[in-house]
Parts: structure tokens; C-alpha cells; sequence
């Protein structure tokens, strides 16, 4: 007979011994001290930054049992396999094992004293998190989620968890093993498996999204539920295996067969969950391989939808659509059947052709409809369905990796959830194909324009956002007018605050979740200047991108967390923008510089520093000003993001800014191939908006990777022979190449300024390939086709050289000016640009990590281009009114790397009368020379070079140095350079401070033992007399942090081995003796010449670049 | 009460018989179950108390299986275990509150009624807030008979109780035990010393290589051994010769060599005198002639 009195003795007796129990007090002290101080400091932000994260929806409770979680799987590992083990020790053990009990009221009792114990501790814990949460006094406290969190993170946890221990420690009977097995499986759970194979082995829920969303919940409760289920199913039968295997004489007569069929019923139960949770993820990539294939198949349509309209039935259980379509004939085709396309989760419950039933079949998102024999010139088209959006379907283009990966808001988990149909929220978006396009070959990478009248119907309750004119007819029942037709609808449903300014005739709302208010007490003297705010904003970038904004309406609204959305390679735009409106996480999604709190901290602490009087209003507008701006205008990271495979970088540039709006879903220019025009021109405007930005720390930008990408490649070839998910930076790269050698023709401004006129006068209209060549063409005064074709199909690239920067002092006038000169080559086989930026005068204004990139009073830097045409010499004059400060080429796609670079400027010559100053290009006939006759130089990319790696890590500091190296670089072969863990081997890096003839680069390892060393080696074709340099970057001066590292020396130790033996050489370089170091004169015999640079030095690092020898 | 064992047999895994055929029926009172090491007493101790199951062979619990029964005979128990030292980390009178919440006490007030009693009885309700570990060895024995005794078992049974303890301790244990006895109980009480039964039992059983070589009251077996214990003076030299020959079993130094008790069956060329016989006595002659004789020409 099962006792409940006898459960509940031996769980009070035991959750009183645990408690007492040193062990667990000191985890519990360790773990409770960690999560207060992570409440105390991060929840409520009293010191320096407060964790951003505690804005999310649910993130305070949600970040606590997260890392609970881990914590007490492992105290419970140690815990519940002592409880067998000290049953083992303890002789006392045996006069209670003589009384009168079943063996399952004695392991239940058992588990019931471990979980009171553990429960506790997650009460404990929770409360800190509403209390500090309540003090804190941002966010309203997700009561529901403090009660469903520890149910379905901690409780399943724990239960596998102890059951799996306890059964293991019955069968190992050996405490230490039991601890290594069980912790051993979690951390390779935890790091290796992770969510690979379902997530199955996600035992911790370390990688399962539980992010709860305020307005939707969690992502797929049902999934997590059936995921966590299994744990909890799981654990229940190891216990009842305990129940089996305890050391115990039962007392019952049925007991075991009975215990057995029960676990044996868990563990089909188990296996159940297993399978649904496998057999679920199969049917959604068949589904996916089936929408692939499909998608392959299609061909263009003959006909094309010309208007729709829509009404919209938002129900409990889904929605139902009643769609009226205007068709045309767009060519000459004859076309039996009609294929749309339309997401797989709505079922079509009528089709009819000028109100005559039609047959249709439906295949995957494809419905097919057919067509009479006596083909119409246009026709209505009535469509009806019902149903649920299938995210499943979505995104078949995205790898089934990019989709797999984690949606991490740092360190906590989001869904991926691309649509949402609710009874009290909807969220439907172009991607989601809740309206029929035409399904045309390659029909998601750019979508017609088209005209759409939709009338909603909901609860009266519910606020509706969509495109266009908003009527309210009824008392929930809203019509939408587009005034232009769009080549996106979206439709927002849910229980929105709303507010609403007009700027410049455009009506700019923020739809907000009723809670989420936190925002409004940074805003509070802001009241009429917003508009002032926005419209600064508006304008400044409308100043940059050279068009004004298309539509007559923006909103931002509050998308639930877990919402997603991919990044393409064919534009800049996601699901996260739509036409009129941006869809911005909840909150701000917990990222550092939406943490108001935080950035309005680092705000004040700038004005305390600088000694600024200012007023709280212009405070809060400077907060505004960051806020919109690194979000919407040019987002910015502060975290550690990391790039992306297959996706552009997202990280970087933010899904949420409002670019596409001003292209993507204005213009569209009809491509029968892969929209690269179209992609060429969105990044044209695109890089318009960023300003040159050196790379001080060497590696190479993104530009330089695409540059290695084209090398022996054209455009063409790359798009044939890799995957164009992979291609993202080069399309960008490529793209603002296109229109960069357009313009040099016909003047930068004046190019610009009909290019801005061409893209506002052909917006929401779909351009034909041919109207807008032809117009390109007129604008540029060339042949547009031409220049398109062949910066489609050549691989020629331009390569320059080019001199350092000469400055002469000169009298204009009256005035001082000056004239800079630089001597340029371009000595590839094509002509190519570039472009010059100078700065003068001396440097304003501060830096700093946090310093906003988004700042109003960002000066602008002044770019000139120029064409060089391939084989030629050219001089080129700046005059300039200050000093000039620093000179920076920018040299596109040429095959210079890197793309970016200063130049050397000279010493100031002044008082030099006779120096003849222009403005411009001027060809010159004296070519440039990489190297001068006498000399011969070996670079670290030439032949002669070769480095010797000491080959083993000698601590292990060492090896987790090379361990940490591999995984960085494994995809980069120029790294970053690092200076405060220089490799334990040669690197390879790159950067306008290295010697090199279009590659600037060198090699660098950690000072080591002389083990290691550099190589040069030179074929001298004459015996004499040869000067000895060594080409040594100085790099410390630019990257050395605080004062003392200013100006370090660090001495290098070369060997010269010459005809009368070797020679040691040791020479010290510093801020005022760098570049090339003189090494010494020796004889040298012809044949082969030998310099070696020892890894021994007294600086951290070692850098090998180039030697060269110079005849006498 | 009653406790009959049939024909009980237990084989360990590594062949070797712990128990080899053993018949016995006990009655109410106390019990002594004699047996040098090793001798099979613990192993048919957790037999009885359902901590083992028999290789072979029934023990019937007032006429019930003990194997099919096991929960009304647990019901019935009070054991303290042969080693009885480690304790989890609960205090003196939480360790009896447990014992007595496991025997079926389930009333809050009667159950702390009953553990302060029997803190009282076995003298340990001043320590009761101590830590059952920190209990000297006697104070744990006793909280171990503490323990057995809560919640009026029908059955005590305590293996090897004086192991270990100071000769006051050990009073002190017996006469615990013997109080208990006046009740309608059995006490069984295993033991490698003598002293413990002579004091107590009114039955007993010997219990060599896991087979009963006797079974009755004391003075039974005291009786086997009438006439064979010898008391003689021996010099330095005749000692050696002798206690090669006899066991002897004590020997006090005296003038010129020893007084010696030894047993014997017969003896020749001694002079010796008669000594009346005691349990320890009985012991040894029984264990050095009858038992190990008997095995002989087994």
C-alpha cells in the first residue's frame, strides 16, 4: 500500500538533512548570492548599466531560472546520488529500512525531500526577481510567467534530472563514477550537443526558446510542453526504475510487475513525445523540400493581378478571407491554368472566375487555378479561404542551418515565429503569402505593385494597423484605402496604445503594448518637441540618401519578441519592415542601446565630463535623437555580435531601420534574372548613408573579403559557382561600384541628383528593365547595357600604386594654403576609381566605445573621385585651406587591399616658391615604381618568404590561445590583429600599415623563444655590395592603450647571413624609427641571399613584412 | 508471539552457506542467539528482519510467511543493526521522532510523547538536541535501542547490542532490555558474549558455521558441561604444556606458576578438581568438544 504519511515522513526527513547539509548550503549560498547581486545590479540598474535584457518581456524571470537551472541540475546531480550512496554509508540506514513501508513511498519521500528543497530555492529565487523587478519599477511584473517558468524550466530539469542520477547511482553503485557520467553527459549537453537532434539532448532548456512575449506568449507552447514533458516523463520512470532497483525487500506482491508496466508506459509515452517532436520537424522540411522544388519549377505567368480587394474575418480560430482580384493579360502566353501563390495553412473554400465556379487544385502554397478555353483578356478572379498562416512554409530559401540557428537576445532565447493568428493578436506580413501573388519564376525576390482595398473585421477592442487610409466603418470594422499601390500589405491586429504626431504631412504613430510605458518617463518635457526631433532625423537623412520619403505614413509598432525575420541577399529589407511601418520588438528587444536607462546614464556621465551646462529637455532630446537613430536610421551593436553565415550582417546594420522604405518598397525595377540591378542600386543609395570608417585594428573589412572573392572572378561566375545566400557582400560591394563608375562621367552631383529624380519619379510603379536603362543611360551619357553587362561578366580589375602625400605651403593671394599632391598608378587591366577623403585641421570632438555613431553633428567628409584609367600615371592636387591631418583612399574593388588606406603625408614644405599647384588629374609620363632597379624586395606574399611556428603549445595557456585563434579565423585568412593575445603561431594580417605592392600585409606571432622565426630569401643576380633594410610596421602607436604604450620600443632581432658568415642585427623600433630599418652593408655573392627575424623580443608581438636589399 | 524458522538456509554468491538447515522456534521473552564471528547470527538476524531474502527454507511470524508478509511483520519490528554508528545529519530526538513516524505513529502529540519518553528511559533526554552523530558510542547504542523500541514493537531484535561498550554501558543496556521482556514480546538478541545471555535469556541457541548446535534454556547448557571443567595449580613449565592440550580458560598467577580453569573431556595424569560450570565455561567446552567433534564425522 502506497502511505502518504509515509511519503511525507521521509521527504521532511530528508529535505531537513539536505538543508543541513554543508554542500548544499554552500551552492545555494553561491547560487542565490549570484542572482541577487545579478537582480540587485542588473534589475534595477542602481550602479553603471543595468542589464538590458530586464526589459524584455518576461526577461527578469526568465533570466533567473535560465541560469537557476544550470546551477541546480548540478547540486541535484550531487545531491540525489548521495542520497543512495549515503544510504550505502550510513549502518543507521537499516532500521528504517526494517519498518513498514513500501520501497516507492521510501523513493517518492526520497525525491519529494530533494525537490522541497529545490522548489524552495526557485521560490526564493523568483521572489528576488518580482521584488527587484517591483523596485526597479520599469516594467510591470509577468505574475503568469513566475508561476509557468518554474514549471516548465526548473521542474522538468529536475525531475530527469534526479531521476536519471538516482537510477544511475543504482546501477554504477559508486558515487564518484555517478557524478562523472551525470555530469559529464549535462556539460556535453550543454556544449556540444546543444540543439542539435531536435534539441532532444536539451536537458537544461539551455537552448529552447522560453522568451514569453506580453502580447502573444511563448513561441509553440504546445512544442515546448511536449519537449519538456518528455524530461519530465522521463525522470518520472527513472524514479519508479529506483523504485525497482532499490536495495530493498518490497513488501507488496505486485508491486514490481505492476512498477514495470507503469515505466514501461512512461517510456512509451516518452517515445511518443520523441517522435511527435521528430515526425513535426520532418513534415516541416519535406514541406519545405517541397516548396523548394516547386519553386523551381514556375514560370512566369501570362497574367498579372491588377487590384484586390480584400475583406478579413479575424476569428478565434484563424482568419477567413474574402479576396476579389482584378486580372490582366500581361503577354502574349496561353496559359490553361492560373498559379498563385498563397500560404499552405489557408484553405481555399471557393474560386470563381466572373462569378462562375472554377476548378482549382492546391499543391503545397501553389493553387492552381483553371482557366476556361476561351482565354479573356482580364477577368475577376473570387477567392475565398479560411485557415492559419503555416510559418513552416515560410523562408524556403533560407538554409535549413540559418533557420535552425538560435534567435539569442544575449544570453536569453527568442522564438522564431514569422506570423501570428490569435483570437487576440495577429501579425501577418507579405512573407506570410496571406494574399495570392502570382506565382511567377522566382516570385518572392521582387513583388508587383499593386493596388488593395481591404476591410477588416475584428473585436471592437483591437486596434488594426495596415497600409493606407484607415476608416473606421463599424464598430470593429476598419477599411484601408492605399493611395498608391504597394508591393507589400501587412496587417497588425492587437491591444495597442497608440500615439501620433504629424510631421512635414506625414502622420507618424507608435502603436505600444499597454505595459510597456517604461519609455515615457525619459520623454517627459518632450511633448510638442517630438515632432521637432523626428523631423531633424527625417531630414538629415533625406540629406544623405538624396530622396524623401515615399509615403504619407510611418508607424512603429510593437512586434511581439519572438517575431523573426531573415535578412536576404536579393535587398536590405525584412519582414520586419513593411511599407509604412517598422515592426520593432517588444521593448526594444533588450539591447543595450535601447536600454534608455543606460544610454541616458552614459549621456549624462559625457555632460559631467566635458563640464556641459544643459537642460533636461535637451538632454532628453539627445537620448531621443540616439534612440531613433541607432535603431532606424543607422543601427549600431554594441554587443559582441557575430557575423552570420548565409545572412548580410544583420548584427551590423539592424533589421530595423527604415532604408527599405525609402527603395525597397518604393521602387521596382522588373528583372527576369536575379534582381542584381535592383540590388546594385539599393546598395548605391544604401552606402550613401555610411561615412568611410577606417579599420584601425588591420583585418580586413568587408569590402576587402569581397575584393579576394573577385580575384580571377567575375560577378557571373561567382553567382554560377557559389551559393547566392553567401553573396551578400558582394553583391553590395559590386552594386555601389556599378553606379560609383556611372558617375564619374557625367560629375557626382549631377549624376546623383537625376539618379534621385529618375528612382522618386518611377516609385510605386514596376519599372521594365528596359525604360530604366534607358534612362540610366541618358543620365550617365553612356551606354548603360554596356556597362552593365561588363561589370557583370569581366573579371578586370583596376590596381593602383600610389606615393605618399607631398604638402607645399603656398601663397594664394593673400592667403596661406596648402597643396597636396599624390602620384598615382594604375597598373591593372581595367580603369578603375578612386576616391579621396582629406581631413584637415586638427581633430574635434571625443571618442569613446559607447560614443552613439548616430550623432546630428557629424561632420561630413568631403569625397572626390576620380577615373584612372588602366596602364596610366596620374598626379592629383588638392589645394586645401588648413593643414591637412590625414588622407584616406578609398580604392573600391581594385585589387588593392585594404580597400581603405591612409597615406604618409610628408613633412610641410613651406617657402617653396617655385611648386607649380593645380586642382585635378593630371596624366604624367614618369611611371611609378614599386621598387627601384637596384633593389630587389622580398614581401611576405612573395615566393622567398617562409616562417618556421615553434609547432607545439608549450602551456596551456598557449593552447587555449591557439584553440581560441582556430575558431576565430577559420573562414578569415587576414585576422584581426590582436594585441593582447597575439597568436602562438605566424598569422597572417592586413592593413594600410603594412608593406605590400597591392596586398598590404604581414605576418605576426607572439614573442616566443627564437624557435620561431621569419624567412626572406632573395635570388641576387650580381655579387657587390647590398644595404640590408628590413621593413618594420609601426603599429604601436596607433593601437596602444593609456600613455605608457605610446611610444614602447620593442627591438627586433635579424640575422643577415652574408658571404663572410652572419650577422646578428638588433634593432629597436619605436614611434620616430619605423618603416624601413637599416640593417647593415654586406658582400654578397649572386645566388641566394638570406634574412631570418627571431620570434625573440622584449615586445608582446612580432611582426615579419618585407626585406629588401639594395645594391651599392 | 511466535517465530518458527523451517529448515532456513542462505547461500551468498561467492557458495559460501551462512545458514545451513536452521530450525528454531522462539518464543515470547527474551532470546539470546550465541555464536562466535562469523557464525551465521547476523545473517539470520536480517533474515528476520526482512533485510534479506533466504536462500531457501520459511520463517513463520505467529503463523505467517514472513516472505509474503513482509509488511505486517515490519509493522511488528524494532531492529538495531550490528553497526550502528553514522547517522544523517538530524538531531537525537528528530532521528526517534523519524523511527517513530515510520513505526506508525502518526499523531504529532503522541509521537513526541513517545520519543521523550523513551529519551528518558534509555537516559538521553538531555542530549536530545544533539546532533546523533556527536553522541558518544554508548549514547548511540542506546539511542539505537531507542529507536527499536519505539512504537511498541512486537519483535526486538538487536545484533550484537554490546559491542564496544564499557561494562557500565553494558549493565545498563541489559537492563533496559530485560524490563522490556516482562512484556508480551520477543527479543532476540545475537551475541558473541557470553555474559549477555547468562544475565537475560530464558532460551537460547548456539549458532556455529550456520548450523544450530543447540537450542534451550541456559542452564542446559550450562548442564552439557557438568564435569568437564577443570581448576588445577600448574608451575611456568607444566602452563605451556597444558594449554597446548586443554583450553584453558582462566589463569591467575600465583606462587610459583598459575591457577588455571580449564575444560576437558577427560584428564589424565592431572591432579585437578571439579569446578560447577558457568555459561562461559559451557561455551568453550561446547564449542571445542560437542560442536567441532559433531562436525568431525559429519
Amino acid at each position: 500500500m502506497i502511505s502518504l504519511f509515509n511519503i511525507r515522513t521521509v521527504a521532511r526527513f530528508e529535505s531537513k538533512t539536505l538543508f543541513r547539509s554543508w554542500f548544499f548550503r554552500i551552492f545555494a549560498i553561491i547560487i542565490i548570492g549570484f542572482i541577487l547581486m545579478f537582480n540587485l545590479f542588473g534589475l534595477t540598474s542602481i550602479a553603471d548599466g543595468g542589464w538590458p535584457g530586464r526589459l524584455l518581456p518576461s526577461g527578469a524571470p526568465y533570466f533567473n531560472m535560465w541560469i537557476l537551472n544550470i546551477a541546480q541540475a548540478i547540486i541535484a546531480v550531487f545531491l540525489s546520488a548521495d542520497f543512495l550512496g549515503r544510504d550505502k554509508k550510513l549502518d543507521t540506514t537499516e532500521a528504517f529500512y526494517v519498518r513498514s513501508m513500501a520501497n516507492f513511498d521510501y523513493v517518492i519521500g526520497k525525491t519529494i525531500g530533494v525537490l522541497k528543497v529545490f522548489i524552495i530555492l526557485n521560490i526564493f529565487v523568483l521572489m528576488s526577481g518580482i521584488l527587484f523587478t517591483l523596485i526597479a519599477n520599469e516594467v510591470a511584473v509577468p505574475w503568469l510567467s513566475y508561476v509557468i517558468y518554474p514549471l516548465l524550466i526548473s521542474l522538468p530539469t529536475l525531475i530527469f534530472v534526479l531521476g536519471l542520477s538516482f537510477f544511475t547511482m543504482t546501477l554504477v553503485r559508486n558515487q564518484a563514477v555517478t557524478f562523472v557520467l551525470l555530469l559529464g553527459f549535462i556539460a556535453l549537453s550543454l556544449f556540444y550537443l546543444g540543439n542539435k537532434h531536435w534539441g532532444l539532448f536539451d536537458i537544461l532548456g539551455f537552448y529552447t526558446p522560453f522568451m514569453r512575449s506580453d502580447f502573444t506568449g511563448f513561441d509553440d507552447l504546445l512544442g515546448l510542453i511536449l519537449h519538456r514533458s518528455v524530461y519530465l516523463i522521463l525522470g518520472l520512470m527513472f524514479i519508479l526504475a529506483t523504485v525497482w532497483r532499490l536495495p530493498r525487500l518490497e513488501q507488496q506482491k505486485l508491486s514490481k510487475p505492476f512498477l514495470i508496466s507503469f515505466m514501461l508506459l512512461m517510456f512509451s509515452g516518452a517515445c511518443f513525445g520523441v517522435f511527435k517532436i521528430i515526425a513535426n520537424d520532418t513534415t516541416k522540411s519535406n514541406l519545405q523540400v517541397h516548396i523548394k522544388e516547386l519553386n523551381q519549377k514556375l514560370v512566369n505567368s501570362s497574367y498579372r493581378i491588377d487590384n484586390y480587394d480584400v475583406a478579413l474575418f479575424h476569428q478565434n480560430k484563424g482568419i477567413d478571407c474574402k479576396f476579389s482580384m482584378q486580372m490582366s493579360k500581361n503577354g502574349v502566353g496561353n496559359d490553361t491554368k492560373l498559379v498563385l501563390a498563397l500560404n499552405p495553412g489557408l484553405k481555399v473554400t471557393s474560386c470563381s472566375i466572373d462569378s462562375e465556379l472554377v476548378n482549382y487544385t492546391r499543391e503545397a502554397h501553389l493553387l492552381s487555378i483553371e482557366l476556361n478555353s476561351n482565354v479573356i483578356s482580364s477577368f475577376q478572379l473570387d477567392l475565398s479561404y479560411s485557415g492559419v498562416i503555416m510559418d513552416e512554409a515560410l523562408y524556403p530559401d533560407i538554409s535549413a542551418e540559418t533557420r535552425d540557428a538560435e534567435n539569442r537576445l544575449d544570453p536569453l532565447l527568442a522564438g522564431k515565429q514569422y506570423s501570428f493568428v490569435l483570437p487576440d493578436y495577429l501579425l501577418l506580413t507579405r512573407e506570410t503569402n496571406w494574399y495570392p501573388v502570382v506565382a511567377n519564376k522566382q516570385y518572392w525576390v521582387s513583388y508587383p505593385f499593386n493596388e488593395m482595398n481591404l476591410t477588416v473585421h475584428t473585436k471592437p477592442s483591437l486596434e488594426v494597423i495596415s497600409q493606407g487610409v484607415k476608416d473606421s466603418l463599424d464598430a470593429g470594422k476598419y477599411q484601408f484605402t492605399s493611395e498608391h499601390p504597394f508591393n507589400a500589405y501587412s496587417v497588425i491586429i492587437g491591444d495597442y496604445e497608440r500615439h501620433t504626431t504629424m510631421v512635414d504631412s506625414i502622420e507618424f504613430s507608435l502603436y505600444h503594448h499597454k505595459e510597456h510605458d517604461f519609455y515615457k518617463e525619459y520623454f517627459t518635457e518632450l511633448n510638442d518637441t517630438v515632432s521637432f526631433v523626428i523631423k531633424d532625423i527625417k531630414d538629415d537623412l533625406e540629406r544623405k540618401l538624396g530622396v524623401n520619403y515615399p509615403f504619407d505614413r510611418f508607424s512603429v509598432v510593437e512586434a511581439p519578441i519572438n517575431m523573426y525575420s531573415y535578412l536576404r541577399n536579393w535587398s536590405l529589407s525584412t519582414e520586419s519592415v513593411m511599407p509604412e511601418m517598422v515592426l520593432f520588438p517588444e521593448n526594444g528587444g533588450g539591447t543595450w542601446q535601447n536600454d534608455l536607462d543606460n544610454v541616458r546614464g552614459r549621456i549624462d556621465r559625457r555632460m559631467d565630463r566635458s563640464n556641459e551646462e544643459r537642460s533636461e529637455k535637451e538632454l532628453q532630446v539627445e537620448l531621443m535623437k540616439n534612440y531613433l537613430g541607432d535603431n532606424f536610421i543607422k543601427p549600431s551593436r554594441f554587443f559582441f555580435g557575430r557575423r552570420q553565415e548565409g545572412e548580410r550582417h544583420v548584427e551590423n546594420w539592424g533589421r530595423y531601420q527604415v532604408f527599405p522604405l525609402y527603395f525597397t518598397y518604393a521602387n521596382r525595377i522588373v528583372e527576369d534574372e536575379y534582381p542584381l540591378l535592383t540590388i546594385a542600386l539599393e546598395n548605391y543609395l544604401h552606402q550613401r548613408m555610411n561615412e568611410t570608417r577606417m579599420r584601425d585594428l588591420g583585418g580586413l573589412s568587408s569590402n576587402d573579403e569581397v575584393i579576394l572573392k573577385l580575384r580571377n572572378n567575375s560577378l557571373k561566375e561567382l553567382i554560377d559557382k557559389e551559393d547566392v545566400n553567401t553573396l551578400g557582400n558582394v553583391f553590395a560591394s559590386k552594386g555601389s561600384q556599378l553606379f560609383s563608375n556611372l558617375k564619374v562621367n557625367v560629375g557626382h552631383s549631377s549624376f546623383d541628383k537625376q539618379l534621385d529624380e529618375l528612382i522618386q519619379s518611377n516609385r510605386f510603379a514596376n519599372t521594365s528593365i528596359n525604360d530604366f536603362n534607358r534612362s540610366i543611360s541618358n543620365i550617365s551619357q553612356s551606354e548603360f547595357s554596356t556597362v552593365y553587362s561588363n561589370w557583370l561578366n569581366e573579371a578586370y580589375s583596376p590596381a593602383f600604386l600610389f606615393s605618399s602625400a607631398d604638402v607645399y605651403e603656398i601663397k594664394e593671394g593673400n592667403r596661406m594654403r596648402y597643396f597636396l599632391r599624390v602620384k598615382v598608378a594604375n597598373s591593372g587591366d581595367a580603369d578603375g576609381i578612386m576616391a579621396f577623403t582629406i581631413r584637415e585641421g586638427m581633430q574635434r570632438g571625443g571618442r569613446g566605445r559607447f560614443r552613439s555613431r548616430f550623432q546630428m553633428d557629424a561632420n561630413e567628409d568631403n569625397e572626390q573621385s576620380f577615373v584612372l584609367k588602366a596602364g596610366q600615371t596620374y598626379e592629383i592636387g588638392f589645394l586645401l585651406d588648413d593643414e591637412p591631418r590625414e588622407v584616406s583612399v578609398n580604392t573600391f574593388l581594385a585589387a588593392n587591399i585594404p580597400s581603405n588606406q591612409t597615406l604618409i603625408i610628408n613633412n610641410v614644405i613651406r617657402n617653396n616658391k617655385k611648386v607649380k599647384y593645380f586642382e585635378g588629374l593630371n596624366e604624367i609620363t614618369r611611371a611609378i615604381k614599386f621598387s627601384s632597379a637596384n633593389e630587389i624586395i622580398v614581401d611576405n606574399e612573395d615566393e622567398g618568404f617562409s616562417f618556421v611556428n615553434t609547432g607545439e603549445s608549450r602551456t596551456v595557456k598557449d593552447w587555449w590561445v591557439s584553440m581560441q585563434n582556430e575558431e576565430e579565423e577559420e573562414n578569415d585568412t587576414y585576422g584581426m590583429i590582436r594585441f593582447w593575445s597575439p597568436p602562438v603561431s605566424w598569422k597572417p594580417i592586413a592593413g594600410d600599415k603594412f608593406f605590400g605592392e597591392y596586398l598590404k600585409s604581414a605576418v605576426y606571432k607572439r614573442s616566443g623563444s627564437g624557435e620561431g622565426y621569419v624567412n626572406w630569401k632573395a635570388d641576387l643576380t650580381q655579387s657587390g655590395m647590398y644595404e640590408v633594410h628590413a621593413y618594420i610596421p609601426n603599429i604601436a602607436s596607433r593601437f596602444g592603450r593609456g600613455r605608457n604604450s605610446g611610444n614602447k620600443d620593442n627591438n627586433y632581432r635579424f640575422t643577415v647571413y652574408h658571404d663572410d658568415g652572419e650577422e646578428q642585427v638588433e634593432v629597436t623600433v619605436n614611434n620616430d624609427n619605423n618603416g624601413w630599418i637599416y640593417l647593415g652593408e654586406y658582400y654578397f655573392s649572386d645566388g641566394m641571399a638570406n634574412v631570418k627575424l627571431s620570434d625573440v623580443s622584449t615586445s608582446r608581438y612580432v611582426i615579419g613584412d618585407a626585406v629588401k636589399w639594395v645594391k651599392k | 508471539m511466535k517465530i518458527k524458522i523451517n529448515d532456513l538456509s542462505q547461500v551468498y554468491k561467492n557458495d559460501f552457506r551462512a545458514l545451513n538447515k536452521v530450525n528454531l522456534e522462539i518464543d515470547s521473552g527474551m532470546f539470546g542467539l550465541l555464536g562466535p564471528n562469523g557464525a551465521g547470527k547476523s545473517t539470520l538476524m536480517r533474515i528476520l528482519v526482512t533485510l534479506l531474502q533466504p536462500s531457501h527454507g520459511e520463517v513463520m511470524v505467529n503463523d505467517m510467511k514472513l516472505s509474503k508478509n513482509r509488511s505486517e511483520v515490519r509493522s511488528m519490528l524494532g531492529y538495531l543493526p550490528q553497526d550502528f554508528r553514522f547517522f544523517a545529519k538530524l538531531r537525537t530526538w528528530e532521528f526517534l521522532d523519524y523511527a517513530a513516524s515510520l513505526a506508525g505513529i502518526s499523531k504529532k502529540k503522541e509521537r513526541l510523547a513517545a520519543v521523550d519518553d523513551l529519551l528518558e528511559q534509555v537516559g538521553l533526554f538531555d542530549v536530545r538536541n544533539r546532533y546523533a552523530n556527536k553522541l558518544s558510542g554508548g549514547m548511540k547504542r542506546r539511542l539505537g535501542i531507542a529507536q527499536a523500541l519505539i512504537g511498541d514493537p512486537k519483535i526486538v531484535i538487536v545484533d550484537e547490542p554490546t559491542t564496544g561498550l564499557d561494562p557500565e554501558e553494558r549493565i545498563r543496556f541489559r537492563n533496559i532490555l530485560s524490563n522490556l521482556s516482562q512484556k508480551e514480546v520477543i527479543i532476540i538478541l545475537s551475541t558473541h558474549i557470553v555474559g549477555d545471555i547468562s544475565s537475560t535469556c530464558r532460551q537460547m541457541a548456539l549458532l556455529n558455521r550456520g548450523q544450530v548446535h543447540f537450542k534451550g534454556s541456559p542452564e542446559q547448557f550450562i548442564k552439557q558441561s557438568e564435569g568437564h571443567v577443570f581448576k588445577t595449580n600448574v608451575s611456568f613449565e607444566q602452563m605451556k604444556v597444558i594449554s597446548e592440550q586443554f583450553p584453558v580458560i582462566t589463569s591467575v598467577p600465583g606462587v610459583g606458576g598459575y591457577e588455571i580453569e580449564f575444560v576437558a573431556n577427560e584428564v589424565d595424569g592431572w591432579d585437578t578438581t571439579l569446578v560447577e560450570p558457568n555459561l562461559e565455561h559451557a561455551y568453550v567446552y561446547f564449542m571445542e568438544y560437542v560442536a567441532n567433534e559433531k562436525f568431525k564425522y559429519q
